[in-house]
C-alpha cells in the first residue's frame, strides 16, 4: 500500500508540486509571520538590552519598558545611590510618542539622557554626538535615511524643535525606534523635574544582580526592582503578546489555504483515480486501509511541503532583513514545532474530502468497460 | 474431491432500482459449483451474466437468495469480512484488465497478496513462478502501459492467482483482446481448473470454449435456461440484415428501448450514425424470433 502511495505520487509530479507549492506558500507565510514577529520583538527590547544597567528600579507596581511608564520621585532617586552595593545610578526619563520630521512621523521611544550618562544612551553612532544637550536629538539612522535627515536638521517632538546632533543605529525597528534628548528637555515635555522614569543601577563585581535588585527592593520605598534578565523578559514577552493574535490570524489563514490547497488536489487525484480504488477494493483491500492510503499521500505532501517552506524561510530570512533593514527575523524552535503541528492537521483534514470519494467507490466499478 | 462445493447459490435475484423502472437483472438463480470445475456463463448482452457474478464474488448483494464461498455464507456477511473473502478465496479477471496504472507488471501481481495478513514472503517465489509461466518475465518490470492487451491480461490472471484462490471468476476476459491473443487466455484459463483444481467460472461469448467445459449455464433475462447443443436465439442485423446469433453476439446497441444486434462493428457504427435510416426499413424493430427448443 506505501509502495502504491509513493508510486501514485510519482507518476504525477505536477500535481504532487501544485499541492507541495501550496502547503510550502502557506507554511512559509505562517514561519515568516511568527519569524518577523519574533524578530521585531527582539528589536523592541533592544534598549534594555543594550543600556547597560545591571538593575532596573522603576516604580512600583510597574514591570515594563515597553507599553509601560513609569515615575521615581527625586527623593526616591537619591537614595538609591545610597544603597551598599550600588556603584552607580543613572537615572533616565522615558515616555513613547512620535518624531516628526518632515511630513512623517515616527513612533519612538524618547529617553532623556542626563549629561555625561555613563549608561542608557546610544550605543552605536553613525555620526555626531552620542549624549544630546539641551535642543538636540539622536536619532536612529533607518529614522534619518527615510526622512531625509541630516545633522543638523530640525525634528520636531511633543510641539518642540530639536535639531539632530547624532545619528545612531541599531535603534529602529518596524514597532518602534529610540530617539535621545537632553534631560532637561524631557523635563520639560514631561513636567517632571528631578524625578526620574527608571533608574539604571550597576553594582560592584562582588554584588550578584539579583542581589542588588532585592536589596535596592527592600531599602527604597515605593520601588519595583527587576534584574536586566528578568526586565528583558517581561518586556520581549509582552511585546510577543501583542503580535499573538494577529500571528493566530495568519496561522488560521495559512492553514486553511493549506488545507484547501492540498485537499482539492488530493481531491482531484482521487476522483481521476476512482477507478483505481474501485479496483483495490475489489481484489479485498479493507476500507481503512484505503484511507490510509490517501492519508499517507497527504502527509508525504504536507512533510515535503514543510521541508521546502522551512527551507525557503531561512533562505528568505536574511534577504528580507538586508533588503528592509527595519524587519528583523528571528525563527523560533517553538514556532517550527507548532508549524510541524499544523502540517500534520493540514494532512489529516485534506485526507477528509478524498477518504469521503473513496468511501463512496463501488468496487462494482471493475465490470465497466 | 470433486464433489466438493465451492459455490452454491441459491434463489439468487438482483432488481436494480424500484418501482417503474425496476430492471430485474437476476432471477432466482440457483447453482452449485464444485471443486475443479470449469463452467462458462452465456448469455446475450443484458442477460445478466455481469451481475450474477458480480454478487457470486462478493462485489454486489443481492437483492434475495444466498451464496455460500466454500461452505461460508457471504449474503449474511458484514461489510467488513467481504473484502477479506475476495482477497483470499477468489481470483478476479475482468475485460477491462484493471490493472493498477502506477504499479509495474511484477508490483499488479504482487498487490493481493499484501492484503492478506503474512502472505508476503511466499508471495515473491510464487510471482516469479506465475511470471515464468505466463512468459511474463521479460516484462516483469514494465508499465500497464508499456504492455500488450494479451499480456495485460496475463499480469491479471497472475495476480488473480498469487493468493492461491479456490475460485476463479472471469467476466469476458476476451472481450478486449483479438481472437488468437483470446484463445490463449482462454487456454491459460483452462488449464488453471485442469491442472490445479482451481474452480473456474468464465463469463464469454467465444463458442469454441463450449467443448472444454464442463458445463455451459446459459442466461437469459436473469434467468437459466436449458439450451439444446444446436439452438440459437436469431436476430436480424438491422443494417446488412444478417443473420446473427444472439447467445454469442457480443455487438449490440439499445436505441430507443429496444437492443438490436450486430454481425460486425462495420454494421454497429452505421447504426449509430444514422438509426432511422435503418429502422424504417425494418418491420420487425425487436427483430428475434426463437428457433430453440425452449419455451
Ligand atoms: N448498476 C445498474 N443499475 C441499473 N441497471 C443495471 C445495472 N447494471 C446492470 N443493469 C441492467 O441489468 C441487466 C443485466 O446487466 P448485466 O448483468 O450487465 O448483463 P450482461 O453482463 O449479461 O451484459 C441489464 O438490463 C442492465 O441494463
Ligand atoms: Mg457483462
Amino acid at each position: 500500500m506505501i509502495r502504491l502511495a509513493l508510486k501514485n505520487l510519482a507518476q504525477e509530479p505536477g500535481r504532487v508540486l501544485i499541492s507541495l507549492g501550496g502547503v510550502a506558500a502557506a507554511l512559509v507565510l505562517l514561519l515568516l509571520m511568527e519569524g518577523i514577529f519574533a524578530g521585531v520583538s527582539e528589536l523592541i527590547v533592544a534598549y534594555p538590552q543594550n543600556a547597560g544597567a545591571d538593575v532596573w528600579v522603576m516604580q512600583e507596581g510597574v514591570s515594563n519598558m515597553h507599553m509601560a511608564s513609569s515615575l521615581v520621585p527625586e527623593a526616591t532617586k537619591g537614595a538609591i545611590a545610597q544603597v551598599p552595593g550600588v556603584a552607580e545610578a543613572t537615572p533616565i526619563l522615558y515616555f513613547s510618542n512620535f518624531v516628526e520630521a518632515g511630513e512623517q512621523r515616527w513612533f519612538s521611544y524618547i529617553v532623556g539622557l542626563p549629561e555625561n550618562a555613563p549608561r542608557g544612551g546610544p550605543w552605536a553612532m553613525k555620526e555626531g554626538a552620542a549624549t544630546p544637550r539641551p535642543g538636540e536629538a539622536v536619532v536612529p539612522d533607518v529614522l534619518a535615511r527615510k526622512s531625509g535627515l541630516h545633522l543638523g536638521d530640525d525634528v520636531t517632538i511633543v510641539g518642540r524643535r530639536l535639531r539632530v546632533a547624532g545619528i545612531s543605529t541599531g535603534t529602529f525597528s518596524m514597532a518602534n525606534s529610540i530617539t535621545f534628548l537632553s534631560y532637561e528637555d524631557m523635563e520639560g515635555i514631561l513636567g517632571t523635574p528631578g524625578a526620574a522614569s527608571y533608574v539604571l543601577v550597576t553594582g560592584g563585581p562582588e554584588v550578584p544582580a539579583s542581589v542588588l535588585a532585592q536589596r535596592v527592593r527592600q531599602r527604597v520605598p515605593g520601588v519595583n526592582t527587576m534584574t536586566r534578565e528578568a526586565f528583558i523578559a517581561s518586556d520581549r514577552s509582552m511585546a510577543r503578546q501583542m503580535g499573538v493574535d494577529v500571528i493566530q490570524v495568519m496561522t488560521l489563514v495559512g492553514f486553511a489555504v493549506g488545507v484547501l490547497v492540498v485537499g482539492l488536489t488530493m481531491y482531484t487525484a482521487t476522483a481521476n483515480r476512482a477507478r483505481e480504488y474501485g479496483i483495490i477494493k475489489a481484489l479485498g483491500a479493507r476500507g481503512h486501509s484505503l484511507l490510509a492510503l490517501v492519508a499517507f499521500q497527504t502527509i508525504v505532501i504536507a512533510g515535503l511541503g514543510f521541508g521546502a517552506a522551512v527551507g525557503i524561510a531561512y533562505l528568505a530570512g536574511p534577504l528580507i532583513q538586508m533588503a528592509m533593514p527595519e524587519i528583523a527575523v528571528l525563527y523560533p524552535a517553538s514556532g517550527l514545532a507548532r508549524l510541524a503541528v499544523a502540517s500534520l492537521g493540514i494532512a489529516f483534514l485534506a485526507s477528509l474530502l478524498p477518504a469521503y470519494r473513496i468511501s463512496r467507490v463501488e468496487p462494482a466499478v471493475v465490470f465497466k468497460e | 474431491m470433486r464433489e466438493k462445493s465451492i459455490v452454491r447459490a441459491t434463489g439468487l435475484t438482483k432488481v436494480y432500482g424500484s418501482g417503474h423502472t425496476a430492471v430485474r437483472a437476476v432471477d432466482n438463480v440457483s447453482l452449485d459449483v464444485r471443486e475443479g470445475e470449469l463452467v462458462l456463463i452465456m448469455g446475450p448482452s443484458g442477460s445478466g451474466k455481469t451481475t450474477l457474478l458480480s454478487m457470486l464474488g462478493g462485489l454486489l448483494r443481492p437483492t434475495s437468495g444466498h451464496i455460500f464461498i466454500n461452505g461460508v455464507e457471504i449474503t449474511t456477511l458484514s461489510e467488513a469480512r467481504l473484502p477479506d473473502i475476495r482477497a483470499r478465496e477468489i481470483g478476479f479477471i475482468f475485460q477491462a484488465f484493471n490493472l493498477l496504472s502506477s504499479l509495474t507488471a511484477e508490483e499488479n501481481i504482487l498487490f493481493p497478496a499484501g492484503l492478506v495478513p503474512g502472505g508476503d514472503r511466499r508471495a515473491r517465489q510464487r510471482a516469479s513462478e506465475l511470471l515464468d509461466r505466463l512468459a511474463l518475465s521479460p516484462r516483469r518490470r514494465h508499465l500497464p502501459r508499456d504492455l500488450s492487451g494479451g499480456e495485460k491480461q496475463r499480469v491479471a490472471i497472475a495476480r488473480a492467482l498469487i493468493n492461491s484462490p479456490r475460485l476463479i471468476l472471469a467476466d469476458e476476459p476476451t472481450g478486449n483482446l483479438d481472437s488468437k491473443t483470446g484463445h490463449e487466455v482462454m487456454m491459460i484459463l483452462h488449464d488453471i481448473a485442469r491442472d490445479e483444481g482451481r474452480t473456474v467460472i468464465i463469463v464469454t461469448h467465444d463458442p469454441r470454449l463450449e467443448d472444454v467445459a464442463d458445463r455451459i449455464l446459459w442466461l437469459e433475462d436473469g434467468k437459466i435456461r436449458d439450451r439444446k447443443e444446436d439452438a440459437h436465439l436469431w436476430a436480424q442485423d438491422p443494417v446488412c440484415r444478417m443473420k446473427v446469433d444472439q447467445w454469442t453476439a457480443s455487438l449490440f446497441a439499445t436505441y430507443q428501448g429496444v437492443r438490436y444486434f450486430f454481425c460486425s462493428q462495420r454494421c454497429l457504427d452505421k447504426f449509430r450514425r444514422e438509426p432511422q435510416a435503418y429502422l424504417v426499413a425494418t418491420a420487425k424493430p425487436q427483430g428475434s424470433e426463437h428457433t430453440s427448443g425452449h419455451s
